[in-house]
């Protein structure tokens, strides 16, 4: 979930100076309008297909449907919900929480963020401002819900992710700084060894699994947070990438999976149900060893080829219309200025 | 394969979509209209991928086309969609090896 807050604050703030660079100022309602009919008609189908698909067990409640569908549902662990069956409206919606919160804020972190220096400071505000939400809201939240329901919601909610979004800042100055002409010899360098120093960023990302860090910023007795951890690989990934566009990392297929990402997002939950645990006998999902190695390879292939598939579907049918619904109604309720010349 | 899905969608989709829209009102016929539109989409999907293969088979010693601008923003949305599901997926086999298991649900 990191690479998707680090990709999604640095292309918003890749727009946001775009847009300020063409006409003068970012303008803040087109940008919730936009992001608006990006998100919302797509996930508020997924809403009605997963209501569809596996009904609430304990029933309707429109307080957490609206909640979702208001985006807020990441601020309580009742509405997120880490509570066992409790009604998700959507699985996975708690990111999509986090991320409307960042939208909301976007504005203001975009005015912040406005150097590499400030997104450092920024940073470092983020990591301390989470690191004290917590601590407080540890002990409170426990007064409440058991132990790993209350860790589970430190770790999803947007205090803790909001130092990931701050990293997205200085990696887009990080990006911008390297991509100045007095920079040229770097970017030479990064753009022979990038293969390399991706693969090295990769494993550095997969070795966070075997150490031992915290859950979530401020859990007692563990010093480094995961989210944050793995942050820095990330971000270094990014870098690389940015500055190397012929490695192999930078493919057409990563290229295709990435544009219909969101809704592959939304989807796969039904996927994994439909294809992998209504039929578990056809993927083996009960063996042992190498044996279940090779069940899950096989089931990876098939799964990944009926999601994104599904998502092409609904990302030419439903996310790319709704979006182009958003940017004319964006045109048309907020007309762009007139420059002189 | 694909030719003979264009063909049809040139020769009889096409056709039957502009029947179709003056009967706007009935169900059947806006599913066979989507039904088309899917068609369609696959015909391009299928497309896109064998275009791809083949463009790898004919000329592997050739310039590579220059990438796309930020192309890379792309690929990095898609290696963390490829991660979460990795993750999800992971939970479905309750028996997979724990160092196996620690290293897919790092996404």
């Amino acid at each position: 979930m990191q690479l998707f807050s680090l990709a999604s604050a640095v292309t918003l703030l890749m727009s946001w100076h775009h847009e300020t660079a063409s006409l003068g100022t970012a303008r803040v309602m087109p940008f919730f309008a936009r992001r608006f009919f990006r998100i919302a008609p797509a996930y508020y189908a997924a809403a009605a297909l997963y209501y569809w698909l596996s009904p609430p067990i304990g029933g309707f409640d429109a307080m957490q449907l609206m909640a979702s569908l208001l985006f807020v549902n990441a601020w309580s662990p009742a509405l997120m919900p880490t509570l066992g069956h409790a009604w998700s409206v959507v699985p996975g919606g708690w990111s999509i929480g986090v991320e409307f919160t960042f939208y909301l804020l976007f504005p203001l972190f975009a005015t912040a963020v406005s150097s590499l220096g400030r997104g450092v400071a920024v940073l470092v505000g983020c990591i301390a401002a989470g690191y004290l939400a917590n601590r407080l809201a540890y002990p409170a939240l426990l007064r409440s819900y058991g132990t790993a329901e209350v860790g589970n919601f430190l770790f999803f909610w947007f205090p803790n992710q909001m130092a990931v979004f701050a990293t997205g800042g200085v990696l887009f100055f990080a990006i911008r700084k390297l991509a100045a002409p007095r920079h040229a010899a770097i970017r030479r360098s990064l753009g022979r060894y990038g293969t390399m120093l991706s693969a090295i960023a990769a494993a550095v990302f997969f070795s966070s699994a075997f150490l031992p860090l915290a859950h979530w910023t401020g859990q007692p007795g563990k010093l480094v947070p995961a989210s944050l951890f793995v942050c820095l690989p990330l971000a270094g990934f990014i870098l690389v990438l940015s500055a190397a566009p012929n490695s192999p990392f930078v493919n057409r297929y990563a290229v295709a999976l990435g544009k219909v990402s969101f809704s592959a997002y939304l989807l796969h939950f039904a996927v994994l149900q439909l294809v992998v645990h209504d039929f578990p006998s056809v993927f083996h999902t009960s063996a042992t060893g190498l044996a279940a190695v090779a069940a899950f390879a096989g089931a990876w292939c098939v799964v990944m080829s009926a999601i994104f598939a599904a998502s092409y579907c609904t990302y030419n049918g439903l996310e790319l219309p709704m979006m182009k619904l958003g940017s004319r109604l964006v045109r048309l309720r907020w007309p762009r200025p007139s420059i002189a010349i | 394969m694909v030719g003979t899905i264009r063909w049809y969608l040139n020769y009889s989709g096409q056709p039957a979509k502009r029947l179709l829209k003056p009967a706007a009102g009935n169900l059947a016929l806006h599913i066979g209209a989507g039904l088309l539109q899917a068609c369609e989409w696959i015909v391009q999907l299928t497309s896109a991928v064998t275009q791809d293969l083949a463009s790898t088979r004919a000329s592997p010693t050739s310039v590579a086309e220059p990438k796309p601008l930020f192309a890379y923003i792309n690929c990095i949305r898609g290696y963390a969609v490829l991660l979460v599901i990795t993750c999800h997926l992971t939970y479905e086999f309750g028996n997979l090896p724990y160092p196996v298991h620690r290293l897919t649900v790092t996404g």
